[in-house]
Parts: C-alpha cells; structure tokens; sequence
C-alpha cells in the first residue's frame, strides 16, 4: 500500500500551496492532482468575471475556498458534504458552481482528483455517481485506499484541527 | 488570460486579499456567535432587514460589499472593526501581525492588543473584527 506522500513523489497528487495574498498560516494540509491544477489554470469558464461572483471569477472563489480549507480555524461544514454511500468515504466541496471530489487521506486533510461543473451534475444525474468512482478507481490505481478515512464530518473535519 | 498565481497582478492581489480577510473574518465571528447560540443566519437577515440568502451570500463572499454593508454584517454579529491602511513599505508592524496571525484566533480574544491590523509587503490592507466588549 501506498502513502500520499508515494502519491506525491510520484507526481500524481501535489501539495495546494497558498497564493501570494493569502496572509493566514496553514493548519491542514490539501492536495490535488496536476490534472485539477491545470483544468483551474485553462478554462476559459473559470476566468470570466460575468460568470463568478462578488467581482470574483470561478477560479479565484475555487482558490479562496482552497485556501479557506487550508487555513481557516473552522471550515465550514457546509463546504464539505460525504458522498452516498458513505462507506465509500468519498466527499465533494462546494465552490461557486463547482464540485469537487476528493478524499480525506486522514483528520482534516482533503485530497481534490476531480471536478464538474454544478449545472452539469443537475442535467446529468449520474455525474456524481460518475466522479465519485472515478476518485475510487484514482485510490484503487494508486494503492492509497488505507489512506481513506471514513466516518461522518465531525468525525473526518474536527472543528478544532 | 489563464489562471495562475503568477499572472495575477498586485492589484488583483491587494482586491483578493482584502476579500478574503473581510469575509473570512466574518464567518469566523459568526461562527462564535453562531456556536454560542446569540445568532443564525435568519436573525442577522431580519435584524438586517434582508433575506437569509442574502446573509448566506455575504459570509460566502458571493458578494461585493460595499463599506456600509460590511458595517452592517459586523453590527448584526456584535462585532467591532479596525482598520489599518498603511505603507507597502512599513514593515513596524509586521512582526506584531505575525504574532497575531499565529495566535489562536484573532476573534473575540480579550488579550489582542485593540488595533492589530498592520500590512504586509504589497501593501495588503489589513482588518480586524473583534467581539465588541
């Protein structure tokens, strides 16, 4: 079995590091993949003003929320919901019209593989269920699934990191 | 122009930073309040005379407030709000914020000095919110 840390020298998960402006220190750790990086980096969606909020694009929401996980003392439960079945140990967050899925590789840690777009999991019923195996076959391939750590958000996202 | 932390200019920088203080700043003050159970999301809007989905919009930062609206949110949560602006290259201060940063939480704690909000090296603004006593 496989460490995140293998996953990470492997280069099949990096670590999200805060940008420039964010003033607040760290206290959990995040990772996503490279594909998830570049997908923020290049979609044109993602940087159109008139499609974000409060004067703020997609990107920039997606990477405040990213931050906010990274650092903020209480993350917002709201943010954070646990994929059915629960036992798979699959959760997703919440940014402005985005989802992402992911897993918690321990105690307030988040592992972000993938992405949808919230109007396509409405018209598309099975993009959830979708994106929720395709974070189980991206854990299976890399051997990380005694990384998954299962139970509910309280239990996974202590207030109190 | 595509997405990266490099690209953004300090312009941008200085808008996101602020947005993320103000607005995290107040979820964290809701949080106490909300955990101490003086306030929800329903008794701020009809205290603000707004819809609760305005409130939720607020504190996610889906919106671009105006001064006296982020007044408003630090009022209805018993907050009170300092503000400093000062020069990029003031750096006095720095130390006295990265002893506040690195303390528990800068909400509601009795022992922060009252006007804690000193700038980094772009400049960033820096505000505070703190339980009003």
């Amino acid at each position: 079995m496989a460490t995140i840390g293998d996953a990470v020298a492997a280069g099949k998960l990096v670590a999200f590091a805060l940008p420039e402006w964010e003033a607040r220190q760290p206290i959990r750790p995040l990772w996503v993949t490279p594909e998830l990086l570049r997908w923020m980096r290049t979609t044109p969606q993602l940087h159109d003003l008139r499609l974000g909020a409060g004067r703020k694009t997609m990107a920039e929401l997606l990477e405040m929320l990213f931050c906010d996980f990274r650092c903020a003392q209480r993350f917002s439960a709201g943010d954070l919901r646990r994929m059915l079945p629960s036992r798979k140990g699959i959760w997703k967050m919440h940014p402005y019209r985005l989802r992402i899925y992911g897993w918690a590789p321990g105690t307030n840690q988040f592992a972000a593989v993938t992405w949808a777009f919230e109007k396509d999991t409405k018209t598309n019923k099975r993009l959830n269920d979708q994106k929720r195996d395709d974070v189980l076959e991206f854990v299976r391939v890399n051997r990380l699934r005694e990384t998954v750590t299962y139970g509910d958000v309280n239990a996974v996202f202590p207030r109190d990191p | 122009m595509p997405f990266s932390p490099e690209t953004l200019d300090q312009r941008r920088h200085t808008f996101l930073s602020l947005s993320s203080q103000i607005e995290g700043q107040l979820r964290d003050l809701y949080d106490v309040r909300y955990q101490s159970g003086e306030v929800t999301q329903a008794s701020m809007a009809e205290c603000l005379n707004v819809n609760r989905s305005v409130v939720n919009r607020r504190l996610k930062g889906y919106t671009n407030m105006t001064v006296e609206t982020i007044a408003d949110m630090v009022w209805s949560l018993k907050g009170t709000i300092h503000v400093t602006i000062c020069a990029a290259e003031a750096l006095c201060s720095n130390q006295l914020y990265a002893n506040t940063i690195s303390s528990s939480s800068v909400i509601g704690n009795p022992s922060l000095p009252q006007a804690v909000t000193p700038d980094d090296q772009f400049g960033t603004p820096r505000l505070i919110y703190s339980s009003a006593a």
